[in-house]
């Protein structure tokens, strides 16, 4: 991982509500400005309906601002085409998506090297799945099929298979859902050390405990950053 | 595991919802393949009707029984016997325009020793035959001995066999090709042989019911009727000169049996189109459901990486594997039907029915396949469509 740079410059989201009598806009993130760097380890609060996981989408690649930039080391993401957009989310960002994600006609397994493969050979990928699956506690649920899983467990096969392209910017929306006390534990200190390894990590969560692992805690309300926790 | 394998691990994991997409599939090649075979089939049995019935008149007694006869077994199959005098066949070949005439004897037995069934002999005078031989030619090089026959294909009885007629053992010199006519059900010999085989029924004190000496005797003329003439203009010609005779164009004959055909063949296309368009609906609608199910699988795939393209690709893809397992269960199938049940769809169509030669059928099935194939990805198009537009972002956050 190099000195990676992620950042955010007036970037907005406007979403069109329709209601009974009227038809408008409504800002779900505001102008906002705001950088990952590499090493870092960034934790963002806020109630629901905050507007932290739409933020957290227009800088993962996955959705495009209303207006401003998202620029990955000086290259503004939306303007790539649709196929190299998808391609530097497969090798430079790894997202951990709120709730079950895991494909259910993949093992876990499977699961976890599913984006290494989709643009790489086979070159061994599966012992480094199940390092990651063994540093999260659930080497011997390899073979088992997500439908076999607890909410937890289902959770930490995401977070496995967001790290196993070795990603510069990992990007965790409630990426400690459903898990225990415990296992939130290892989780965050696995976001802990990953950030240590030089990448830049971007944590939505409403979680206390994830505040002692973050260099610097945002808070958003209404779709605003609004100060320095 | 990637991309390019996903779509077969997908389908294979969820067997449920294959198996239904594959069998709405299957009912699309189902009904192009068994439709085009039995369209084709109807189309070949009134083709080989006319083909085998070989002339341009047929000449037979003017009486209304005799007519109905004549119809019976050559149209339904039902054996039969009527005469005339054999004077009438010097008065046909002198009627303008007959370029050929021969005389044809029809006798029936409700017992013979090879069959369960009824049969109908026609016999036929070699000099002058121009209808049955160009068929024995063609699995037989020889010409028919006395006691020597030529059966149709249903007939029990292989070459080198015998059968037994009215007690005489005949040799079975050849067998006809299937024509999907009653004409399938018939014996047929020279004149000599038919004489004999009367003459020893009547030495052995079973004489057949009615019987004539084929030398005095005729049960049809058949025509042919020379270039430049219409069929139907001569045998009106032949019915006004010729006393005790009514004369039919064979084209006449069987224009009752294609407007059968013709309406069959209508019921059976308005079926197969109503089917279709059913079928291919609900083929389109359970595409659609099964994508609104997935979106959020799809949601995943674009998170961690997949293009919009990929995400087409895996459901077209999962598409054509779902056709192909379709379109092949709905062939095999159709072939299984069509081929077990011919006898009983002849039978409940009741028109000639020939199936086609394996190189047609092999044709339909490669028209009835590469339909299906098309209609399978074609009705997951809307869904690609939509999938591969997924907004993950806002999906992922609806859960």
């Amino acid at each position: 991982m190099g000195d990676i740079r992620l950042e955010t410059q007036g970037a907005c989201k406007k979403f069109f509500r329709k209601r009974r009598d009227s038809a408008q806009y409504f800002d779900a993130v505001a102008p906002t400005d705001l950088q990952l760097a590499a090493g870092e380890l960034v934790v963002l609060k806020g109630r629901s309906g905050s507007g932290k996981t739409t933020l957290l989408n227009m800088m993962a690649g996955l959705l495009e601002p209303s207006e401003g930039t998202v620029t990955l080391d000086g290259q503004n993401l939306y303007e790539l085409d649709d196929a190299a957009l998808s391609r530097l989310r497969n090798e430079r960002f790894g997202v951990i998506p709120q709730g079950q994600t895991a494909l259910h006609s993949l093992s876990v397994v499977q699961n976890v090297t599913l984006p290494y493969l989709m643009y790489r050979d086979d070159d061994g990928c599966e012992s480094r799945a199940l390092e990651l699956l063994e540093n999260l506690g659930i080497r011997q649920l390899a073979d088992s099929y997500p439908s076999e899983l607890s909410g937890g467990e289902s959770r930490r096969v995401c977070v496995a298979r967001a790290l196993m392209c070795a990603p510069d910017v990992l990007f965790a929306d409630e990426p400690t859902g459903n898990l225990d006390d415990a296992s939130t534990q290892v989780v965050l200190e696995m976001l802990r050390s990953y950030a240590d390894a030089g990448a830049a990590v971007l944590v939505v969560t409403h979680e206390q405990m994830a505040e002692e692992y973050a260099d610097h805690v945002l808070k958003m309300d209404a779709g605003v950053i609004e100060a320095r926790a | 595991m990637n991309l390019k394998k996903l779509p077969l691990n997908n389908l294979s994991h969820n067997a449920g919802r294959t198996v239904g997409l594959a069998i709405l599939v299957a009912l699309l090649a189902f009904v192009a393949y068994g439709g085009s075979l039995v369209m084709s089939s109807l189309q070949n049995g009134i083709g080989s009707l006319e083909a085998r019935l070989g002339a341009d008149v047929i000449v037979a007694p003017a009486t209304a029984k005799s007519q109905q006869d004549l119809n019976d077994i050559l149209i339904d199959g039902v054996p039969g016997q009527f005469y005339m005098d054999a004077s009438v066949l010097d008065e046909v070949a002198g009627i303008d325009g007959v370029e050929v005439a021969s005389p044809q004897y029809y006798l029936s037995t409700m017992k013979a020793g090879c069959c369960s069934m009824p049969v109908q002999i026609i016999g036929f005078d070699p000099a002058t035959d121009f209808t049955v031989q160009p068929w024995i030619e063609r699995t037989y090089g020889g010409d028919l001995g006395l006691d020597q026959v030529v059966v149709g294909c249903n007939i029990t009885g292989a070459p080198g066999a015998t059968i037994k007629l009215y007690g005489v053992e005949c040799g079975i010199v050849s067998k006809l090709e299937k024509t999907g006519t009653k004409l399938d059900n018939a014996v047929f010999a020279t004149n000599e042989t038919v004489r004999h085989l009367i003459n020893e029924a009547v030495e052995r004190g079973f004489p057949p019911d009615s019987h004539e000496d084929p030398a005095m005797r005729i049960s049809t003329v058949q025509v042919k009727v020379a270039d430049g003439y219409d069929p139907e203009v001569v045998a009106g010609e032949i019915t006004l000169r010729v006393r005790g005779a009514y004369a039919v164009a064979t084209r006449a004959m069987t224009s009752s049996v294609a407007e059968s055909v013709s309406g069959i063949a209508g019921v059976i296309g308005v079926l197969m189109g109503v089917i279709w368009v059913l079928a291919a609906a609900v083929l389109v609608v359970v595409f659609s459901i099964a994508g609104k199910h997935r979106a959020k699988e799809f949601a995943v795939l674009r998170v961690i990486g997949a293009s919009r393209k990929d995400l087409s690709g895996v459901v077209v893809k999962e598409a054509v594997l779902i056709s192909a397992l379709g379109a092949v269960a709905g062939i095999v199938a159709a072939l299984v039907v069509v081929l077990a049940f011919n006898g009983a769809l002849e039978a409940a169509l009741g028109v000639p029915f020939l199936t086609p030669d394996i190189g047609t059928m092999a044709l339909f099935a490669v028209g009835a396949f590469a339909v299906a194939m098309v209609a399978g990805p074609a009705a997951s198009a809307v869904s690609a469509r939509r999938l591969s537009k997924v907004d993950a972002g806002q999906v992922l956050r609806e859960e």
